[in-house]
């Protein structure tokens, strides 16, 4: 038996494991960016496998894995408008990616680093998206604020706030929920439910069926959505967003996927997840169905393919040779941002801190 | 050439087990193809390299446990497996070279800019591989060092001592020029206050607290056996002014008015500089280690023999010859047989280091006091050269010129008691080693040799050593075994290096 | 510029703060629990929402995190949020939102966000509350950088710098004592002003001993000196803090390098608290000139004690009296 409790089939879903239309493919989608996303995809699982590389030779920190999750990230990352904000954990930096924000950013932040203003907003362009959420389901409430804000402005903004299925569980997860129903908040929150928080599998998380009927308890429409099927995470998503833009408030969506890796390149998820299970959701990758299904279409060929998933790969790789020839701040860079200003206090430390390490100034 | 070290690949990882070798030497590799199947205490992963290139070495054997930071394998980068290039080189590669940076794909912070055209494989080899973040910084040594090396550099570092006085007053008194150990304190707890500095300053050196009786207390200053506490109550009596009342001399608030200087009896002088150093170590080593000491005595007959016979080619190579030398390859080479004498204990973890150097200390008088000035691995060094060390460590110890490391490290350490006369004597254990060897003054002795009351030179010894790790018997084996080499310096020649 | 003063109470003047404040930057909003309509359980927000609407001023479900997380969100999305907690002694359900969000979010984003926010709290004993509601808990946020702490003690004193805090770039928190709300009356003018943070102010000079306080203990310090002066005709120098964080580290140092005795007073236990770096400043800064150890009179190391018995926690001016008599002493 599969400790993952959701049944496939339950789920909206737009296209079948194997790329197969079960429903009409969602209004105003074009053949160029479902490439254009699939590609993204491919990016995102090329820049998380660079990642764990780079942690094991000693050149990148801890890393939570993005794999297998690609398809619900993307399509969280990718309906938002320019003016729209976007919060979610580590776990969510494919759904950042899709949304512009550059690989660079995050691939200097697993250099040991806080990336720079000039690496996360590349020509000046801010792209509203909050640092990748450490302290779980905090990133929540930072959603409706964000949200309340542009309400309170009159502003036609929306914000995405994504977590995991353990985040649930978190007050913060209740709170944000709460509020944004209360304050009608343009806010869509997205769990992303993986099955598991790190070795704890999700039946451990609630004893309610699923995540999205808490929605019911807080007053917010909920949905449940095939997490690896790009085309219905998109249409769930489109809908929730077009709502919360028309003033209809927030929603809640819950994305059934499979975290296929570790937790964290600290982790080794043979020891409590089910080889089996592991499998099961490899058949169903969300790269598979995409692909199988744009080349159907004819908007893919087995050639094109390939190049595109080879160019994403050499993509991924110069935006982390990037990241890494990025300049990295002064040892005494951690003094930096902690108010706007340096308190006197701070500065003699600084200045100590400098002299104890025979440091030159901003060096 | 590219050393791949193992990494903390987990959070605070230590080691690490290998598990399997996914390459082997001579063969291939790509950027990122996993060359290396470990096992941490968290995790089994496997390890991808982050060069292209040719495996050179192997370095750690499936089944051992590698250390992070250890080079587990070695490759050849300059043959490049897969065609990636140094950067500024010409490519003669199918694959398109990349010149970096910028790459000339996605190599412009906006993505929207540059999407992939075509395939390219960008090295890593401008990748610092081991550096993760900002540049490292390392405090000022000399710093990090002052305090260490505080004595060596003529700092004395004070002590209140028992004076009682509030920082202010101390300040003041310095100020003034003022030993505050002179003040008579005006406080009823027996602090000398800023008044009392600044009166006994104005005064030329005498202060009284408040409505003391001068001419009494001069009177009882000069009396001799002040410092005896019976005195002490006498005194209290006869000057009621500073006292609390209970006249009984002990406890807070009765007179702790101490006449500090007795003209003619003692005089006090701060434990400074290496006496200080000294009796710290001292008290460390009679604190800390419960030692015991086993005598013998060695016939010297054939080592005073051949010193003679070494002496005069000794000479000829610019060194003097002495019994040290030969008595310090002898104890080397009883080490060697011995381990636990050249192991320490440390008490942190409560492990046994053993030791496979062997780091002489031997200590040398100084006008200052003594010093354990170290011959680094004496079983490496020749007869001629360990004088040759010998006498440049005792001259630069009686110089006090030798650098902080010829003055530390030692693994065993020598005594030689008897070259400021007395016969023999025990030496108490340089922590933290496991033993010390005295060895006395040779001397003609009567010793029976067959029946036969004859005179020998003879060579005391004594050794002391840490009962926590070497019991009587092994103290015996120790001692027996180096008098045998002693006494039979020939024998040495057997073991020698 | 001459300003008309009138005589109003620390509720009242804080009322016009923030009226000031939404009136001249729309950016400011206020919420919490019960502020709107019933104008918060001490009247702080009285009015504000009928002058302002329900956009700007609004009630918000009861809970703590929400209130200081959402506060964040609007933070950074360009607003300038003044949340009130209802007590102090119920902030640490929010503590992450305060602590790791909050007072950490233009560090963690390089200085690409940033939180310029208020958090109000009323706290502080001496009006017999129920448990919980009077714990002091500025000591427990010395360890939180980014976060600036402060506590008014007059009426004056309040309305500056709650506008100051208002205007400041960081995150800010406000502790209000209770005990002070409407116990006094002081002239307070009509129009905005500022009273700069990370500034001191000395509340009367003197030349023999140090006295440092902050809050309600203010006017117990000012009764002690005055004790002393009767009883010795020792002079007494009051500190009033003001911004516990940043401290004001110029002004105590200039003081006490010329009084060469301190004492601190503060309500808070005495464990690691703001007496415990005022004590350390003074060790770093001027301890060649001090004459006595510097005492801390506090609350005790226990937790506040029920209403009941919370006459024999707080510091009073005869304890005070006492340390200071023992300082002076030679």
């Amino acid at each position: 038996m599969l400790m993952h409790d959701v049944e496939l089939d339950k789920p909206y879903q737009v296209l079948d494991p194997h790329g197969q239309l079960v429903r009409p493919m969602p209004q105003g989608l074009s053949d160029e960016s479902l490439v254009e996303w699939y590609r993204t995809m491919w990016q995102t699982r090329f820049f998380s496998n660079k990642v764990v590389a780079l942690q094991r030779q000693g050149r990148a920190t801890t890393w939570g894995p993005l794999i297998g999750q690609e398809a619900t990230a993307v399509g969280m990352g990718a309906v938002l408008e320019p003016q729209d904000w976007l919060t979610g954990s580590y776990r969510e930096a494919g759904a950042y990616f899709a949304r512009g924000f550059p690989i660079a950013g995050v691939a200097y932040y697993t250099r040991g680093l806080q990336p720079p203003r000039e690496v996360c907003q590349p020509g000046g362009r801010d792209f509203r998206c909050l640092p990748l959420q450490i302290v779980i389901a905090t990133q929540m409430l930072h959603a409706v604020g964000l949200a309340m804000a542009a309400k309170i402005k009159g502003e036609n903004s929306v914000v995405v706030g994504g977590c995991g299925d353990g985040a649930t569980s978190e007050g913060d997860f209740n709170e944000a929920l709460n509020y944004a129903g209360v304050f009608k908040a343009p806010a869509v929150l997205v769990v992303t439910n993986n099955g598991w928080a790190i070795s704890t599998p999700r039946a451990r998380q609630t004893a309610a069926e699923n995540l999205a009927a808490r929605g019911v308890g807080f007053g917010i429409p909920a949905r449940i959505v095939d997490g690896n099927d790009l085309l219905a995470v998109y249409e769930v998503m489109k809908e929730a967003t077009d709502r919360a833009r028309a003033g209809d408030g927030p929603t809640l969506i819950e994305a059934i996927t499979y975290r296929l890796g570790a937790h964290t390149t600290a982790d080794d998820p043979t020891r409590y997840r089910p080889k089996e299970e592991l499998q099961y959701w490899e058949a169903r990758d969300p790269m598979k169905r995409l692909k199988a299904f744009l080349i159907e279409r004819g908007a893919l060929t087995e050639e094109s393919d390939a190049q595109l998933v080879e160019g994403a790969e050499a993509f991924v790789a110069a935006q982390v040779q990037l990241a890494h020839d990025h300049p990295a701040p002064g040892a005494d860079g951690f003094f930096n941002n902690v108010f706007e200003e340096l308190t006197p206090r701070m500065e003699r430390q600084r200045e100590d801190f400098r002299h104890d390490y025979g440091l030159s100034e901003g060096k | 050439m590219f050393e791949f070290k193992l990494a903390d690949v987990g959070e605070g990882m230590h080691e690490a087990e290998i598990l399997r070798w996914l390459v082997e030497p001579g063969a291939a590799v790509k950027v990122d193809q996993p060359i290396v199947e470990i096992q941490t205490d968290k995790a089994v992963v496997e390890l991808p390299s982050p060069v292209a290139g040719k495996v050179q070495k192997i370095n750690t054997a499936v089944g051992q446990m590698a250390h992070v930071g250890d080079v587990l394998i070695v490759f050849d980068t300059a043959v490049s497996a897969v065609g990636s290039v140094k950067a500024g080189e010409a490519a003669p590669s199918p694959i398109p070279a990349v010149s970096r940076p910028p790459v000339a794909t996605g190599g412009s912070l906006d993505p929207s800019k540059s999407k992939p055209a075509q395939a390219v494989v960008p090295s890593f080899d401008a990748l610092p591989p081991t550096v993760l973040s900002s540049q490292p910084v390392v405090p000022n040594l000399a710093v990090a060092q002052m305090s260490a090396a505080g004595e060596a550099n003529g700092v004395v570092i004070r002590k209140p001592g028992s004076v009682r006085a509030a920082p202010a007053v101390r300040k003041r008194a310095v100020e003034l020029g003022v030993d505050l150990a002179l003040v008579t304190p005006g406080s009823s707890d027996g602090r000398v206050l800023l008044k009392d500095v600044e009166e006994y300053a104005a005064n030329g050196g005498a202060n009284s607290p408040a409505g003391a009786d001068e001419g009494l207390l001069t009177l009882i200053q000069a009396k001799p056996g002040w410092n005896d506490p019976a005195m002490v109550a006498h005194t209290a009596v006869e000057a009621p002014a500073v006292s609390n009342g209970n006249g009984n001399g002990h406890g807070p608030g009765t007179l702790t008015a101490r006449p500090n200087l007795a003209p003619g009896g003692e005089e006090r002088k701060p434990l400074a500089g290496l006496r200080r150093r000294i009796a710290e170590r001292m008290e460390l080593s009679a604190r800390t280690i419960p030692q015991v000491t086993t005598f013998d005595e060695a016939d010297a007959t054939e080592l005073v023999a051949l010193r003679g016979r070494l002496q005069e080619a000794s000479l000829k190579r610019g060194v003097k010859m002495t019994y040290l030398p030969l008595i310090v390859k002898a104890v080397v080479q009883t080490l060697k047989s011995f381990p636990m004498f050249n192991a320490s204990l440390d008490e942190a973890s409560r492990e046994v280091v053993y030791k496979h150097y062997y780091h002489i200390g031997l200590a040398t008088a100084t006008p200052d006091g003594l010093l354990v000035p170290v011959v680094r691995d004496a079983d490496r060094l020749s007869l001629v050269a360990l004088a040759g060390e010998i006498n440049r460590l005792g001259e630069g110890g009686r110089k006090r010129s030798l650098k902080a490391f010829e003055l530390s490290g030692s693994t065993f350490t020598l005594s030689n008691v008897g070259s400021f006369g007395g016969y023999t004597g025990t030496a108490i254990i340089n922590p933290p080693e496991a033993a010390i060897l005295a060895v006395g003054r040779v001397q003609e002795r009567a010793v029976v040799r067959g029946g036969l009351v004859v005179a020998r030179p003879i060579l005391p010894l004594s050794l002391s050593f840490d009962h926590r790790l070497i019991d009587g018997a092994e103290a015996g084996y120790f001692v027996t075994a180096l008098k045998e080499l002693l006494e039979n310096p020939s024998l040495m020649m057997l073991e020698a290096v | 510029m001459t300003m008309i003063a009138t005589k109003f109470t620390i509720i009242e003047a804080l009322n016009q703060a923030l009226a000031h404040e939404m009136e001249r930057d729309p950016r400011v909003v206020l919420l919490g629990q019960d502020i709107g309509k019933n104008g918060g359980v001490f009247r702080v927000t009285d009015g504000l929402q009928d002058r302002f609407g329900e956009n700007r001023v609004f009630d918000t479900p009861l809970a703590e995190s929400g209130i200081i997380g959402t506060s964040v969100g609007m933070a950074i999305n360009g607003l300038r949020p003044v949340a009130e907690i209802q007590f102090a002694g119920f902030i640490f359900l929010a503590m992450n939102q305060l602590v790791s969000q909050a007072a950490h979010m233009r560090y963690r984003s390089a200085g690409q966000y940033s939180c310029p926010m208020v958090i109000r709290a009323p706290f502080g004993g001496g009006i017999r509350s129920p448990e919980m509601h009077a714990d002091s808990v500025e000591g427990t946020f010395l360890q939180t950088p980014g976060l600036k702490i402060v506590v008014p003690s007059t009426p004056y004193d309040a309305k500056g710098l709650l506008t100051a805090s208002i205007e400041d770039p960081d995150p800010v928190i406000f502790l209000e004592n209770i005990k002070l709300y409407r116990s006094f009356k002081q002239e307070v003018p009509t129009e905005r002003y500022t009273i700069p943070l990370g500034k001191a102010a000395i509340v009367q000079e003197g030349q023999d001993l140090t006295l440092i306080a902050y809050g309600a203990m203010v006017s117990v310090a000012t009764e002690a000196a005055k004790a002393i002066k009767a009883q010795t005709g020792a002079t007494v120098e009051i500190i009033d803090l003001r911004t516990i964080w940043p401290m004001d580290e110029e002004t105590i140092i200039a003081s006490v390098t010329k009084t060469g005795r301190a004492v601190v007073v503060h309500e808070a236990p005495m464990a690691g608290g703001v007496g415990a770096e005022i004590v350390a400043i003074i060790n770093e800064n001027c301890l060649y000139s001090l004459l006595k150890p510097v005492t801390r009179v506090t609350g005790y190391d226990t937790p506040f004690p029920p209403p009941g018995l919370e006459d024999n926690y707080l510091p009073t001016p005869a304890r005070l009296t006492s340390a200071i008599l023992r300082t002076l002493e030679d």
